[in-house]
């Protein structure tokens, strides 16, 4: 494959496809197709040496300034070859759906790839959230919108991931480490430790006057309170509170 | 600090000073049968320090080993102390009856872990032990497995329960 990519390199000189409708945009000039050839050849270098992120960046380029499809083509495939499938997929998408009478085989090639790339992205499903709450989720720090569908769903390149899912009123985010494989739907059971901040953290302040500035209440809130919990500890069975899952127990 | 923080403050620290347990559920995640006689994962767990783990165990409150089959399988056991800060000796011995009590059981393949501070009082942390086949020799090399390695006091899974400064999330 890589002697396709280059050979669309290479047809940058003679080959504007057009547009779609949506898409037209001023013929570019002398300069923008001389700098484009340019960066196609600092591209197809990079991809003889397989760094692809410079192939990408060279691609992209030269495909803003002079909007072929070939440079396209290879942003997606040097995307593909770095295994960010989700940008890939959408390279081939923009591919497809924005330029019109593409030429064989970038036509025929597009479309297999893009059913490939689409099949490699995996999608955490994320479970265990209200749908009456909007969450702040973030996936290797880019932040993914809560658009409110449960389970909701974000889409991963396969790979190593850190999720964090945030609550309103809620300090300690949820915080999700693991692995995808390609096209993998993992789902990940969403759950938050610590309790909502009552009136978003502010300690309630008493009437002055009133009955909560008597010593005589506070006396019997402290019985009650102190008596409670010496309850609780006797009905937890000797003073555990951790109690084991299980029942094949070593005591240490 | 108002009437109510502190009177709270009292109750919780009473149970608190009542919460005289610690909890680590132990999950042995055990290989498929090596053949086809019957063999057993027989675990043991013991406090490290009074416990040298090239010592051999004996204990009538040992569990039932777990006979391996043609699916791997899990051994769930709660190890519980009352006591923070300990380290935890354990033994995964592959013998042919669930108590490793027949006479070729005692050299039987092994192998060996230190769980270094898995236990916090008042609290439930876990870890899963992976044994993806079974030994075939009885090695005294010991795995260590630090603190930072097991699960607790924080949401979802981590590569590390350790705060930046080293410390366990439930320390």
């Amino acid at each position: 494959m890589r002697v396709l990519i280059l050979s669309f390199a290479l047809t940058i000189s003679g080959v504007i496809a057009p547009l779609s409708a949506s898409a037209q945009r001023a013929r570019p000039s002398e300069n923008d197709v001389a700098e484009a050839r340019a960066l196609f050849v600092a591209g197809q270098a990079a991809v003889d040496s397989e760094r692809w992120a410079d192939a990408v960046d060279s691609f992209q380029r030269a495909y803003v300034l002079v909007h072929a499809p070939s440079a396209l083509y290879n942003v997606a495939y040097a995307l593909r070859a770095l295994g960010r499938h989700r940008e890939s997929r959408d390279a081939f998408e923009r591919l497809l759906t924005g330029h019109e009478n593409l030429p064989e085989p970038l036509l025929t090639e597009s479309r297999r790839y893009l059913e490939e790339e689409r099949g490699r992205v995996a999608v955490l499903m994320l479970e265990g959230l209200d749908p009456d709450t909007t969450y702040t989720v973030r996936l290797d720090g880019e932040s993914r919108q809560d658009d409110g569908r449960r389970p909701l769903l974000a889409e991963a390149d396969p790979g190593s991931h850190t999720l964090t899912v945030r609550a309103p009123g809620v300090d300690q985010p949820f915080v999700w480490e693991g692995h995808v494989d390609e096209g993998a739907h993992p789902r990940v059971a969403v759950h938050f430790e610590a309790p909502l901040r009552a009136g978003g953290g502010d300690e309630p302040h008493p009437h002055r006057g009133g009955v909560l500035r008597s010593p005589i209440f506070w006396t019997v809130v402290g019985v009650l309170v102190v008596g409670g919990a010496v309850t609780a500890g006797v009905m937890l069975g000797g003073g555990n509170t951790v109690s084991p899952q299980s029942d094949r127990v070593y005591n240490l | 600090m108002t009437r109510m923080s502190l009177v709270l403050s009292l109750g919780l620290t009473l149970l608190a000073g009542c919460a005289s347990d610690g909890v680590l559920e132990l999950t042995i995640d055990l290989p498929l049968s090596p053949g086809a006689e019957r063999v057993f994962a027989f675990t043991q767990a013991r406090d490290a320090t009074n416990n040298p783990i090239l010592d051999e165990w004996r204990d009538d409150a040992d569990l039932d080993g777990v006979e391996l089959g043609t699916a791997r399988t899990e051994d769930h056991i709660s190890l519980r102390s009352a006591r923070d800060g300990i380290d935890v000796h354990v033994k995964v011995s592959f013998c042919s009856t669930a108590r490793c009590s027949a006479l070729p059981d005692a050299n039987a393949p092994q192998l060996l872990y230190t769980l270094h501070t898995p236990i916090y009082v008042g609290q439930r942390t876990s870890y899963t032990q992976h044994i993806p086949s079974a030994p075939t020799t009885r090695d005294p090399t010991v795995t260590q497995v630090d603190k930072c390695d097991i699960a607790g006091c924080v949401g979802g899974e981590l590569r590390s329960y350790c705060r930046a400064d080293g410390t366990h999330f439930c320390e």
